[in-house]
């Protein structure tokens, strides 16, 4: 049995492993780096112990000395939370070598799941969907035609060895094939130095749909139903949902069934998320599986009832899954939203600073997965995650509403959060009508990027009081009254890319 | 009160029941319940805001929108001048500390608005830095690998209207 647990993470998802672990009864101990001495998880463990500079290559990412570090307090278990080695199978590999417990699954199954080209050969031959196309690059122009007209335009011309859309060309129709395949293939080069390209099937306004999977080491494994993550921000999940709303019974049933086949396929353990793309007209493809606790878990505990972090070390125990597919329900609607240090006026550019001034929004079915508090710094190395917003409602128009008011209850004061962007999102027509996909944030940009002029002179207004009216004496000369034109201009940096 | 609020002079002149922000007249109302919480009423409408400083900013939330207001910093003379300078300047910083991954321009490089200028690390993301007015590169401070505070002048841009 578990009996103290390093966990080997920061920020909230390492205080919502903490929290689970201190409700189990086991001990913990937190890691930091030097900018992180006094962060949220530092303070909650029973121990925490200093491993390195500030960059994560140093601290968070250092294999040994987080290993070290467990075996040198006694730990038997390290639990790796999601992000930095959470599923880096060389680190896990090292856990189990080193004595103790990796809460995971096994190494292997991470190495064959990291694998683009494996993973996806492992699922064709379980009889799950792939995106159709290309198994390997090509230079053959008449390759790529007999493609396009077999898996039917749009089609997608991609890099081997690329990512963040370079080398990536979506091409409507035959006419345009060639001059996109030469162009993808240059720019390929000159990015990526290869000229390894291929083709798949274009997905129109796909929706990101995973499913949540529990596996035992005694081949049980359940789907624990889906989450829909399309609303992102340069390629990222922002709001999660669960149920989504394109799914029926029957189709919601069979991505289950799927999800468990890959996973059995890849002979995975522990928790899981296999992802999902679905079109419009209900077919869905496998996208990869993530191999950790997912930043969004929490809509799935809020509409399931079951504890996912404690379900994890519970497996990791050697213990068979406590419940089978028919005895799982889900109930209501739960919706999450990502609070970020970010700008979302300004291309969600990440913030850091103080957190000068803090409310947590509190009330029936919310939940505050925070990794700050009022006076914490915002370090400018990590992901600038500070908190999530997870609400619960009977129904979908329920959880919105209830999100909606917890939103405008989370002060947030000191650094950039995306907190109206969010409630503008939540009340577009287009949201409250389900019709969400992966580029709603794109496509609505109009809509959602207008700041609310309204609140304004109420902002100007509490200014001038605070002053007029402060107790406290003031931080510098520039405020008072006296000296003519106390304020200057925000900073011009924004001031320049604003005006791209 | 002047404040200055996205490139704005904005005046605020609150006068017991009255305010005016912005050349408009309200009707005003206040409570505050400490330093930090107010409830201001414009023309019967209610909004519950609040209010924090730091050694730079005054920050203000209502309702889930965020308002940033620059402080006045003594070692700039007027805001006249700083207005005046940044019409025929523009100077080039990072939002944040970070590290340099590139410059982007050479020493009196004409540039457009829009241009980007430099390209910087922070919190594992690149972010580009762009022009936003027409002119020339008349500074560079810094070069690609350099670590940079949030106050370095990177690049200056000076001013020159295209024809």
């Amino acid at each position: 049995m578990i009996k103290k647990i390093l966990v080997a993470n920061r920020s909230e998802i390492a205080c919502r492993v903490i929290n689970a672990c201190r409700e189990l009864g086991i001990s913990t101990v937190a890691i930091y780096s030097d900018i992180d001495r006094s962060a949220s998880h530092v303070m909650l463990a029973d121990e925490a112990i200093y491993i390195g500079e500030s960059p994560p290559l140093k601290s968070y990412l250092n294999m040994d000395i987080i290993i070290e570090s467990a075996l040198k307090t006694g730990c038997d278990a390290i639990h790796p939370g999601y992000g930095f080695l959470s599923e880096r199978a060389e680190f896990n590999r090292k856990v189990r070598q080193s004595g103790l417990i990796f809460i995971g699954s096994s190494p292997e199954s991470m190495e064959l799941l990291g694998s683009k080209v494996h993973s996806r050969t492992t699922m064709v031959n379980s009889n799950v969907p792939v995106i159709p196309g290309m198994q390997t690059s090509s230079k053959d122009i008449n390759e790529f035609k007999a493609y396009a007209d077999k898996v039917g335009y749009p089609v997608l011309i991609k890099a081997s060895d690329g990512g963040g859309g370079k080398g990536m060309r979506i091409v409507q129709k035959p006419s345009e094939l060639e001059d996109a395949v030469d162009s993808a293939m240059r720019e390929s080069i000159s990015a990526f130095k290869s000229d390894a390209i291929y083709l798949e099937k274009y997905i129109e306004s796909p929706r990101h749909i995973e499913f949540q999977v529990a596996a035992d080491s005694y081949g049980n494994v359940v789907y624990i139903f889906e989450r829909e993550c399309s609303i992102q921000r340069r390629h990222q999940k922002i709001i999660e949902e669960t149920p989504s709303v394109a799914l029926s019974p029957e189709l919601r049933k069979k991505m289950g069934e799927t999800a468990v086949r890959a996973i059995k396929a890849a002979g995975y353990t522990n928790l899981g998320t296999v992802e999902f793309l679905l079109d419009r007209d209900g077919n869905f493809y496998f996208l990869e599986v993530n191999a950790r606790i997912q930043v969004e878990h929490p809509i799935t505990e809020l509409t399931t009832g079951i504890d996912l972090v404690k379900l994890q070390i519970h497996i990791a125990n050697g213990a068979t899954l406590p419940f089978k597919q028919e005895d799982l329900r889900q109930n209501g609607h739960a919706i999450e939203c990502r609070i970020y240090a970010e700008d979302s006026e300004n291309n969600f550019l990440p913030s850091s600073g103080k957190i000068i001034y803090l409310c947590e929004p509190v009330g029936p079915g919310i939940r505050y997965d925070s990794g700050i508090y009022q006076g914490a710094e915002v370090p400018i190395f990590y992901d600038p995650i500070l908190a999530k917003l997870i609400v619960w409602g009977a129904t979908r128009e329920e959880a919105r509403k209830r999100m909606i008011n917890a939103l405008k209850n989370n002060v947030i004061l000191g650094v950039k959060t995306p907190i109206s962007f969010l409630i503008r999102v939540l009340e577009h027509p287009e949201w409250i009508a389900g019709n969400t996909y992966t580029n709603f944030i794109e496509n609505l940009s109009a809509d959602l990027f207008t700041s609310n002029k309204e609140f304004r002179p109420f902002a100007l207004a509490a200014a001038e009081r605070y002053l007029a009216t402060k107790t406290r004496p003031t931080s510098s000369i520039g405020t008072k009254e006296t000296i003519p034109s106390p304020w200057q201009v925000l900073g011009k940096w924004e001031i320049a890319s604003n005006k791209k | 009160m002047e404040i200055l609020y996205k490139n704005k002079l904005i005046e605020i002149v609150i006068n017991e029941s009255k305010a005016t922000i912005d050349s408009q007249n309200f009707n005003f109302s206040y409570e505050k319940f400490n330093d930090n919480i107010f409830k201001i009423n414009l023309n019967g409408i209610t909004k519950l805001c609040y209010v924090a400083e730091d050694a730079q900013s005054i920050y203000v939330f209502v309702e889930g929108e965020q308002f940033t207001f620059e402080k006045y910093r003594e070692e700039t003379a007027s805001i006249e001048a700083l207005q005046a300078e940044s019409k025929d300047k523009e100077v080039i910083k990072p939002p944040m500390p970070g590290s340099v991954v590139k410059v982007l321009v050479e020493l009196n490089q004409k540039v457009g608005e829009g241009e980007p200028i430099v390209i910087i690390e922070a919190m594992k993301m690149e972010i580009t830095l762009y022009s936003s007015i027409d002119g020339v590169v008349s500074e560079i401070n810094v070069q690609a690998g350099e670590q940079v505070d949030s106050d370095k002048v990177l690049v200056v841009i000076k001013s020159e209207p295209t024809t």
